[in-house]
């Protein structure tokens, strides 16, 4: 029988020569190859029944003015174990031009024409490399993550070319119906394009990054301990699921033991995040239905817990909650009391809520069988989060890879294998419960201590750390870089919005037009996440 | 059915159980855009515009449409269109990208308007101030006639500055009390 062999060692049994060096850093093996063999090595850890490596992440750094190169990294979580494994390749020099994966990977889709916006690097043999970030009145030539290009230089609108950059279905009976950027609800800014024969639609475009703010560039003009305040304000819905995210990146570079308590409260706060956005997501669905009674019922509830969000930290949203080391705002036993007494109460509400829903015929009729993801789909794009779960995409991230204090917590995972708006919905329900489970959980097991860790080490420039949390969107990635003086080097934000944009694509296929803000609210994705 | 109203009933009237807007935050209005909202005391119609917010400011405007804070009640009302609206509410920064829109969405916009910036990216761009990306607060490219800062400000703070912005006295009323004073002395 052949002996089980880690990831690291099955790559260089097959891949050896092509293997520049192997490195781990803060326990994730990094495989540096060569440029030329970057397709073939990624493709194998996609298709390799041992390794069924999901692409997570894909991202580029620009190492001037230390040294003149770029480097990619891809970031595969592995198929059984979800364990990291990263490839990482060297542009060299002027050297622009690197083959494209997602011939092979649709998952690299979006992130390489995001590569070829921001850095001006050209992923050869991409299908579409249409500009993603840049709309087209963008002048060329501008590439705003270079390290050459000055952060504060404000880009100039111009007029856009009359023409839209967009992929065309031509014929009789064939029509297109562009909606926004500026929709008829309150929403953020996003362009999409139907093309639709009679009622369904045959074909999605999306057109994003309206609100593109530069975060990435504007996290490089920050040192470590100044970038909290920044990723609380990327998406404001996930406030506290970023700003967690960011702190644990910057622990990790300074090797803070973030103490107990604190990991706890973290736990706390995460939760209640999740639960707010769950349960106002419930109603905003049962909202594009015309069910505005349960609409009314679930903000009613979900004002209820910003309120208390509101009276136990000062925020409605969490802010100022973490910060690097651990957590800003202690709860009191009597504070603690007082949360689990109005969840419970929440809970009950919600419940009988439920019980009304559920019974609801012409509420189910338009749920079920609307927007179905594919289980193949939503793998193929590398989904994550609610929307993945809900397509039998079992990853969760408090479980597979735990942070704060779900190491010490059991956390059921929800799921579903239909993928249709019913079990978006029916995974949100059930997470709703479980999180009101988890924060009477860890009513019981709160220790006591301190609120925050020491800093033990100063970061060598060049040192970087990768740290993940699960929203309640699904997983958000940190990969940050540090460069001289403890300055960001360079900062990637992957929100899971940007992965699961693409995927809705595939899921409103065949569905009518007055069904699209279902299956949108189902999916519930933030722009300004995504957009960055 | 049975069930629904059962619930209707035990849930009762929820307007209005929210905590009021703290008293250090206290809105003053200019009186030029109290006059210009004059017209809008008894019924204002809303289109939201965002231009680069981090969508904190969108609950909020949501938030206001609940049934706790319940902003119909004020004559407040939520339009779909832009043509159809009397106030601008612009939230975040404006980005290169939303320049644009955001000049047309003010053009479409009939006259007589209002335009509200809420949250403090809208009022000077808050933290992405400086960025190529961001084009500048909404006043460099639309003039703005209320200001509601925050980040984002409560649903509270927003229905605070909004009563404040339609205070003032109509034409029609100052020219009534003008005469009815009047006729008071006549007599």
């Amino acid at each position: 029988m052949e002996p089980v062999l880690n990831p690291v060692e099955h790559l260089q049994r097959i891949f050896g020569p092509a293997i520049n060096r192997v490195s781990t850093n803060h326990g994730i093996p990094v495989v540096h190859v060569h440029t030329n063999q970057i397709s073939a090595i990624t493709r194998y850890i996609h298709t390799n029944e041992a390794l069924r490596g999901t692409l997570s992440l894909l991202w580029a750094v620009d190492h001037r003015p230390r040294d003149v190169r770029y480097e990619l990294w891809y970031l595969f979580t592995l198929g059984e174990s979800k364990d990291w494994l990263i490839v990482s390749t060297d542009l060299l020099g002027e050297e622009r031009l690197f083959e494209s994966i997602t011939p092979k990977i649709h998952a690299a889709n979006w992130y390489e024409r995001e590569i070829r916006d921001m850095f001006g690097l050209i992923a050869q043999g991409h299908p579409d490399l249409r500009r993603l970030v840049r709309h087209n009145h963008w002048p060329k030539g501008v590439h705003p993550l270079h390290k050459n290009f000055p952060w504060n230089s404000v880009l100039q609108w111009r007029q856009p070319p009359g023409s839209v950059d967009g992929h065309f279905i031509h014929g009789e009976g064939v029509f297109e119906v562009p909606v926004g950027p500026i929709h008829a609800g309150i929403i953020e800014p996003g362009h999409f394009r139907f093309t639709v024969a009679g009622e369904p639609i045959m074909h999605l475009d999306l057109q994003h990054f309206w609100k593109h703010r530069g975060v990435e560039k504007l996290f490089e003009q920050q040192t470590l301990s100044g970038g909290v305040a920044l990723a609380e304000r990327i998406s404001g819905d996930t406030t506290l699921g970023h700003s967690l995210a960011y702190c644990q990146a910057v622990e990790m570079l300074w090797e803070i033991h973030v103490p107990r308590r604190a990991r706890y409260l973290r736990s706390v706060f995460l939760e209640l995040e999740r639960l707010h956005n769950h349960i106002g997501d419930v109603g905003g669905i049962c909202n594009d239905t015309a069910y505005a009674l349960a609409h009314a019922h679930c903000s009613r509830l979900k004002e209820r817990v910003m309120q208390l969000n509101d009276r136990l930290t000062g925020s409605r949203f969490l802010r100022g909650v973490n910060c690097v080391g651990g957590v800003d705002i202690d709860l009191s036993t009597d504070q603690f009391s007082e949360l689990v007494a109005e969840l419970e109460h929440i809970e009950k509400d919600f419940s009988e809520l439920e019980q009304i829903i559920a019974v609801n015929a012409s509420l189910i009729d338009r749920f079920e069988s609307t927007g179905i993801l594919k289980k193949q789909t939503a793998w193929d794009h590398g989904v994550v989060g609610v929307v993945g779960r809900a397509s039998g995409i079992d990853r969760d991230l408090r479980r597979d890879r735990p942070f704060a204090a779900y190491d010490e917590l059991s956390v059921r995972v929800a799921g579903s294998s239909h993928g249709d708006v019913r079990a978006r919905v029916q995974v949100r329900v059930s997470e709703i419960h479980e999180s009101i489970r988890l924060i009477r959980e860890i009513q019981r097991m709160l220790p006591d201590g301190p609120l925050k860790g020491d800093r033990q080490v100063v970061p060598d420039s060049g040192a970087w750390a990768l740290s993940a949390v699960e929203g309640w969107r699904g997983e958000i990635l940190y990969f940050l870089m540090v460069g001289e003086h403890e300055q960001i080097h360079r900062c990637k934000v992957r929100d899971p919005s940007f992965v699961n944009w693409p995927a809705i694509q595939m899921a409103v296929i065949g569905n009518i037009i007055p069904d699209f803000p279902l299956v949108n609210k189902s999916f519930s994705l933030s722009y300004a996440g995504n957009d960055l | 059915m049975f069930k629904i109203l059962k619930k209707s009933f035990k849930t009762g009237i929820v307007t209005g159980q929210y905590p009021p807007a703290p008293a250090w935050q206290k809105f003053s209005v200019a009186p030029t855009a109290q006059k210009k909202a004059e017209l809008f005391r008894k019924s204002l119609t809303i289109r939201e515009v965002d231009t680069g917010s981090c969508n904190a400011c969108e609950m909020e405007m949501n938030a206001l449409a609940n049934p706790v804070y319940d902003i119909e009640r004020l004559g407040i009302h939520i339009a779909a269109s832009p043509r159809h609206a009397d106030a601008l509410v612009v939230t975040g920064p404006v980005t290169v990208n939303m320049e644009g829109p955001l000049k047309d969405v003010f053009k479409t916009t009939p006259n007589p308007k209002l335009v509200i910036a809420l949250g403090d990216c809208a009022i000077n761009c808050g933290i992405f101030k400086g960025s190529y990306a961001v084009t500048g607060p909404v006043d460099q490219h639309i003039p703005v006639d209320v200001r509601i800062p925050g980040c984002p400000p409560r649903p509270a703070e927003i229905i605070e500055a909004l009563t404040e912005l339609r205070k003032g006295v109509t034409t029609f009323t100052r020219w009534f009390k003008k005469l009815s004073g009047k006729r008071a002395t006549d007599s």
